[in-house]
């Protein structure tokens, strides 16, 4: 360990380290704008300039290496001297428009000129000026505030692995930016590029002229729109959310977030259920009138015609916690599930464990994986925030393999994709298996199984697809073997991984969400209807009142139809905050707390436990969801034992020690992976025969995947609209051309839409999207008929 | 010193000294053979102790260079070759390349072997359209005759040469904006540590020597590095070519020994300043970047490395700028401003937003606009430039600058004072 | 003022299939992993084969057949002076002006050039016969004054020559 000294005070650091990290570590603060911690190193902005004893010129101490015995000066006359050179040079070009500059405020370059700035101009030349480019929906450009710091540039390049941005010409006339004069940025992750830029050259167009930085109160706020649980802070001013910024945590979003997590606030304000609701009602309903009637709807059926459905994506583990203690112990239902997406509830036959449930290696290492293997897993779009540990891990040299319905839009190095047809996985998957065998298997199965067999850190993911597969129990068993033969699942490294990107998922398992366990992995001695038959029985009459705890199971649910008559059959209660489609058919409506309005607990892919804070109120008349829950109790023999929230978590953490985080300093996370082991060897099912004809995939729009994303005006931007993509073989066989309306018909089953000929799709398959408003293509879907055959008319 | 010996330019003035057959009956490549038969350490031994310094402007000893290339092979090496001649008043390396190409691979060879490099690369200019022909008609023959590709020479030793050329930009002149440049990027300097020979082109240890510095290097090999040692002076060793421009009677490239006296060297090759030796009002001495050298400096100063160091400008690339006088000192530099703000990356601030700025100030004082304060204005940007750039090329354009103030004063005052020039 | 070039309107060129043949040869100068090293001869050569300048679709070509992304094209074709973003005549002449030609009157040199084709430095004559530009030190000191045409090299310009040059000129 070199040691050295800055500034009078001695430190060792690890070899390599350069100055700038070394001085950190003392907690010596050196001025700088292009330096960023998780970006490459560029050298270019020589605000960090220090002087170093025995070399005759001061050295950057971004990118200079420190050395045993080195005697750095941070703030001597030399240093100070360069510095004001420095800020000088920056400023002559720049703008003096800080009072209507976004940055104003949060802006390093205005803070270091106070430091270091002239208080007048030497410059007597005319100012440069650059045009402004048009970025798309989510950057406002004003390119005569760039400093040419490139961080722009490398954020796009490195972490985003999307080229867009570049610098070009040269000299004075260097312009940074796309070239071409109008480019909707088309990365996942393209809003970090203003929230990275040291000056007020790229700003958040939502943000744009919203507020100043210093009016801002900031709220430490966990990101629910995927499993991942960024860490984002979330800025707010007389009571509305102004911009969602991220904070840095090494351990999960490092110092970035997804354009989702970053831009969908907007969603928290429009279309809000304000207040609670009685169907046929003249007028205003109460709270009370409407818990009442509550209560009298479910009091009026035996408990075993109540089933309550959840949604976890936009709720807190408390109030997952309070649904299911309130449905279970104050009702007295079984009929208990999250899962609206799932077809195979097979794995529900046995006792799997937490391990078997999530994921097992942390997003750390993650980024140290050598051979990843992706099943039915589109990383990029399900969880930007893991994909991008994925990414890194390719850069450092990861063999990365996809199986999947089709060629993924990934941003991984040399990715190896095998395009597997709906319905052959399993046998694909078992050749992987017989890949490992003396003789082994040829083929892309072969090459997979013989890269996971020399790789030291082999992951294996199973994503969305995999997930929601019609046989996905007898994927998820054959992932594991697979791991195993890979020897990932020794205990000193565990790669099997099942990630469902639906926010907050993880916690619903803990928390007994599921007909057939309680809160912290309990067994029950009676098992309730699953997700699929709760539906079933209500749609038959035989389930009387469905009990929604948010989300819209008509637009994210896998069968569509039958969720439309189980909710015309049922009395419905839906708990909720947007207006939804269920929300208009809802007999009593009880208006709750979206992510942001509320304090509550967020578990992420990793199984990780966080905490949010509150940030702003909602509609004055709604209520946090446990509180409803909690009243609504009230109305029962056995009402809920907690009245605060600190008492609702000491339950929670009883039944499940890994939400007790009392234990943890202000500053540290909750441990990820915190379960063991993976179940290995139960019986893995035969493969179901390749299905013939068209068959209809249905997958999770990136941009409208919960409530609070379809509200989102930004996020509406960056989606096209509904449509189904077929591939051109398929468009030509059919006589069907891009844009055309198409009628899909399985069955009875059918629905209009538009067509999209895209190339990327293979042959014999079409996919459309959950979370379309109109055009639900899930129609078509029987929840027990595995992959429809569509059958398609141009018209 | 009182003989001449021609190491460059020995054999330029035979008919067809480009071709193969000229060269080798002249006996090129048989340094190489004799090379290829040394141990490794034995030729940079002799490099080293030949003293010789890199011809290409920074003047960094080339043996030592070579001493720096790690001797393991767990990553591939690269030699390449600097015939980016961009620095304004620099054309020798474009002679050797045009007269002398098969020197210039011998020494390439030499070098590749010494270094463990099995690829190399000739960067040359992008204007010199003609003269990248001739080396890869040179880069073909040397290959038809065995000199080059698999076994070199017979000996279990593979080089392949290519040539690069550039598009117009005289930043990548600078070794590491000239790696960047042909890994078909943008020129724009690396920030050093690293250097090339630890992390060079694709990330391989690599040794960047200028046309000059390599074709020397044969000579070295004949005769020890001894015998070239002797040459020149101490500390500055070997035969030099310098490019002599501007108010000459036969300008020209000439090689002499390192040490000849300035005035010599003007008026016994190059034909004497343009109306007489008295005429003289200064001498760029080694390329654009160096600071001008008035008169009374003239008449004494030795052209070598440290005497020139210690006139206060730099022997450079030993391109020799004379002007008489009749030039506009303010007008001389405020082109040269001009230059370095054209060519300037970008990339860095200072280098960026200072060559800018210093180009518009001159523009300005020679345009007759300029203020008194305009003056030390210069000198407090070039402070602020010098030292604190990525590369070279802050330094560089800051050198004549402060350079012409300190020695012609009194012109700049003139120019502000009066709105014009004193001259003319 | 515009940040690109303006012409953009232009139909994505294409090599013919000799110039696909130079592209190999160009290639096979660096390691296979290592192609975008190509990317500089490679624009040398669509400049020659598509005109003498490179339209915007003429840079995504060049992207393409390079294999990088057209962002890091479009920066490597406005560093390098020689790329021409414009269209230029069908003889470009570049006159150099810095020092050493400047010691030697290249003032007149311009003068001459610029009553002679009548056009202006940084323009181009209106029967698009010539590109007249100013470029910066082009490596022929000793020869100054001097400029390039197309490929050329003219050295030891006086007024006569330069006319002369010009007129004889096919």
């Amino acid at each position: 360990m070199p040691t050295l000294i800055i500034d009078d005070k001695e430190i060792s650091v690890k070899p390599g380290a350069t100055i700038m990290e070394a001085a950190k570590q003392l907690g010596v603060y050196i001025p700088h704008f292009c330096y960023h911690p998780k970006l490459s190193v560029s050298g270019n902005c020589r605000m960090c300039l220090v002087e170093v004893e025995k070399m005759p010129r001061p050295v950057i101490s971004c990118a200079m290496p420190v050395n045993d015995g080195m005697v750095v000066k941070t703030d001597s006359e030399m240093v100070k001297e360069a510095r004001k050179g420095v800020m000088e040079f920056l400023l002559i070009n720049h703008p003096l428009d800080c009072p209507v500059c976004d940055q104003g405020g949060e802006c390093s370059l205005q803070d270091q000129a106070m430091m270091y700035g002239p208080d007048r101009s030497r410059y007597r030349e005319e100012k440069r000026q650059f045009p402004n480019y048009d970025l798309g929906p989510l950057i406002e450009t004003e390119m005569n505030r760039c400093i040419q710091c490139t961080r722009c540039i490398r954020f796009s390049t490195e972490v985003a692995g999307v080229e867009e941005m570049g610098a070009v010409y040269r000299g004075d006339h260097m312009k940074v930016g796309p070239y071409v004069e109008k480019l909707s940025l088309s990365s996942e992750m393209a809003g970090n590029i203003a929230e990275s830029c040291p000056v007020g050259a790229l700003n958040l167009k939502p943000f744009h002229f919203q507020a100043r930085g210093w009016e801002l109160h900031k709220a430490d706020g966990v990101c629910g729109h995927c499993s991942v649980g960024c860490q984002i802070s979330n800025d707010h001013l007389d009571n509305v959310i102004k911009r969602v910024s991220s904070r840095t945590c090494d351990e999960i979003n490092l110092s970035w977030l997804c354009n989702k997590g970053r831009f969908a606030y907007d969603g928290l304000t429009v279309e809000r259920l304000e207040k609670p609701a009685v169907k046929d009602a003249n007028g205003e309903s109460s709270w009370q009138s409407a818990l009442d009637k509550a209560a009298e709807l479910i009091k009026a059926v035996k408990p075993e015609e109540v089933a309550g459905i959840a949604d976890p994506s936009g709720r807190g583990a408390e109030e997952l916690f309070a649904f299911q203690d309130f449905l279970r112990n104050a009702v007295g239902t079984t009929h208990i599930d999250h899962r609206t997406r799932l077809q195979d509830f097979s794995g529900d036959e046995v006792k799997l464990t937490r391990a078997d449930l999530m994921m097992n290696t942390s997003l750390t290492d993650l980024a140290t994986a050598d051979v990843v293997l992706l099943i039915g897993c589109d990383p990029r779009f399900e969880t930007p925030l893991l994909n991008l540990r994925l990414r890194q891990a390719s850069l450092a040299g990861a063999k990365v393999f996809s199986i999947n319905p089709r060629k993924l839009d990934a941003n991984l190095e040399g990715i190896t994709q095998s395009v597997v047809a709906p319905g052959d996985e399993i046998a694909f998957l078992q050749e992987v298996m017989a890949g490992f065998d003396k003789g082994g298997s040829k083929g892309e199965a072969g090459t997979i199984a013989s890269a996971l067999k020399k790789g030291e850190r082999p992951v294996v993911l199973i994503g969305d697809y995999g997930n929601y597969h019609p046989q996905s129990e007898t994927i998820r068993r054959l992932a594991v073997a697979i791991t195993e033969k890979a020897g990932a699942l020794d205990g000193k490294w565990n790669g099997f991984n099942r990630i469902i990107s639906r926010g907050n998922s993880a916690a619903a398992q803990d928390l007994g969400v599921v007909p057939h366990r309680g809160p912290g992995h309990k067994t029950l001695e009676s098992k309730g209807k699953n997700a699929r038959d709760i539906f079933k029985a209500a749609a038959a009459g035989e389930i009387k009142v469905l009990f929604l705890l948010g989300g819209d199971p008509m637009i994210d649910a896998i069968d569509s139809q039958l969720v439309k008559s189980a909710l015309d059959k049922a009395q419905v209660i839906y708990i909720g905050t947007h207006k939804t489609p269920v929300a208009n058919q809802a007999d009593v409506l009880l208006a709750g707390l979206a992510l942001g309005e509320k304090e509550n607990t967020v578990t992420n892919c990793e199984g990780r436990v966080q905490r949010a804070k509150k940030a702003v109120n909602g509609p004055i008349e709604s209520k946090e969801d446990w509180r409803i829950l909690r009243a609504l109790s009230d109305r029962f023999a056995q009402p809920l034992s907690y009245n605060n929230i600190e008492a609702l978590r000491t339950s929670m953490a009883k039944a499940d020690h890994r939400y007790d985080l009392s234990e943890l300093d202000t500053n540290e996370i909750a441990p990820a992976c915190d379960h063991s082991p993976v179940t290995t060897g139960l019986k893995i099912a035969g493969s179901s025969s390749s299905q013939k004809g068209m068959t209809l995939i249905v997958e999770a729009s990136f941009y409208r995947d919960n409530g609070l994303a379809r509200s989102s005006q930004t996020l509406s931007l960056l989606t096209d609209g509904d449509s189904v993509q077929i591939s051109p073989q398929d468009a030509s066989k059919q006589k069907i051309t891009d844009g055309q309306q198409v009628r899909l018909i399985n069955g009875e089953r059918s629905v209009e839409i538009t067509a999209k000929v895209d190339e990327k799709i293979p042959e014999g398959v079409l996919f459309g999207q959950f979370g379309c408003k109109d055009n639900l293509v899930q129609d078509l879907y029987d929840w027990e008929g595995g992959f429809p055959q569509i059958s398609i008319v141009g018209l | 010193m009182s003989s001449k010996v021609q190491i460059l330019f020995k054999n330029i003035h035979k008919k067809d000294s480009h071709t193969y057959k000229v060269a080798r009956d002249g006996g090129g490549y048989k340094q190489a053979e004799k090379a290829l038969n040394m141990s490794t350490e034995d030729v940079i031994d002799e490099v080293k102790r030949a003293g010789i310094r890199g011809r290409g402007g920074a003047g960094f000893p080339a043996g030592l260079k070579w001493s720096f290339i790690p001797k393991d092979n767990s990553r591939a090496k690269y030699l390449v070759c600097n015939a980016d001649e961009g620095e304004p008043g620099t054309c020798k390396d474009r002679d050797i390349i045009r007269y002398a190409p098969h020197l210039l691979i011998e020494g390439m060879i030499i070098a590749a072997f010494a270094v463990g490099a099995e690829r190399g690369y000739i960067y040359i200019r992008g204007e010199f359209v003609k003269e990248a022909k001739i080396l890869e008609k040179a880069i073909q023959e040397a290959k038809e005759n065995g000199f080059l590709g698999d076994k070199v020479g017979g000996k279990n030793f593979r080089f392949e040469l290519a040539v690069h050329r550039g598009a117009g930009a005289y930043v990548c002149g600078e070794e590491t904006g000239l790696i960047e440049s042909l890994e078909g990027k943008k020129g724009q300097p690396r920030v050093k540590p690293p250097f090339p020979a630890n992390i060079g082109l694709w990330g391989g240890p690599t040794v960047i020597n200028n046309v000059e510095t390599l074709s020397s290097i044969p000579s070295i090999i004949e005769n020890g590095g001894d015998w070239y040692g002797k040459l020149g002076v101490e500390k500055s060793s070997g035969t030099k070519l310098f490019s002599i421009s501007g108010h000459v009677n036969k300008p020209g490239n000439y090689e002499v020994e390192l040490g000849i006296p300035m005035k010599t060297l003007i008026e016994e090759y190059a034909g004497g300043v343009r109306g007489g030796w008295d005429n003289l009002k200064g001498v760029i001495p080694g390329g654009a970047s160096s600071a001008v050298l008035p008169k009374e400096v003239c008449e004494t100063v030795t052209m070598d490395y440290d005497a020139i160091a210690k006139a206060g400008s730099m022997l450079g690339s030993g391109a020799m700028i004379v002007m008489d006088k009749s030039v506009c000192i303010v007008r001389a530099i405020e082109r040269l401003s001009r230059f370095y703000r054209h060519e300037s990356c970008g990339q860095c601030t200072p280098c960026r937003e200072g060559t800018g700025w210093l180009s518009q100030i001159m523009t300005r004082i020679e345009s007759g606009k300029g203020v008194e304060d305009d003056i030390d204005l210069l000198l407090s940007i070039g402070n602020n430039i010098a030292g604190k750039t990525i590369c070279a090329l802050g330094d560089a354009a800051v050198g004549p600058v402060s350079g012409s103030i300190k020695a012609f004063r009194d012109e700049y005052i003139y120019h502000v004072e009066h709105g014009r020039c004193m001259v003319g | 003022m515009s940040i690109m070039q303006e012409d953009t309107q232009q139909d994505k060129p294409q090599f013919s299939a000799s110039a696909m043949k130079q592209v190999e040869e160009i290639f096979s100068r660096y390691p296979d992993e290592r192609r975008a090293s190509a990317l500089m001869p490679v624009l040398h050569l669509a400049q020659s084969e598509f005109g003498g300048w490179l339209s915007r679709p003429a840079l995504d070509y060049v992207a393409e057949v390079v294999g990088v992304a057209p962002i890091r094209c479009y920066e490597v074709a406005t560093f390098y002076t020689m790329y021409n973003l414009k269209p230029v005549g069908k003889y470009h002449v570049q006159v150099c002006t810095n020092i050493a030609c400047w010691l030697c009157d290249s003032d007149n040199v311009v003068k001459v050039l610029e009553d002679k084709v009548q056009a202006k430095m940084g323009g181009t004559t209106q029967d698009n016969r010539f590109t007249l530009s100013e470029v910066e030190c082009l490596g022929a000191c000793i020869n100054a004054p001097m400029m390039q045409v197309n490929d050329d090299y003219y050295e030891n310009l006086t007024a006569d020559r330069v006319a002369e040059i010009i007129d004889r000129l096919p």
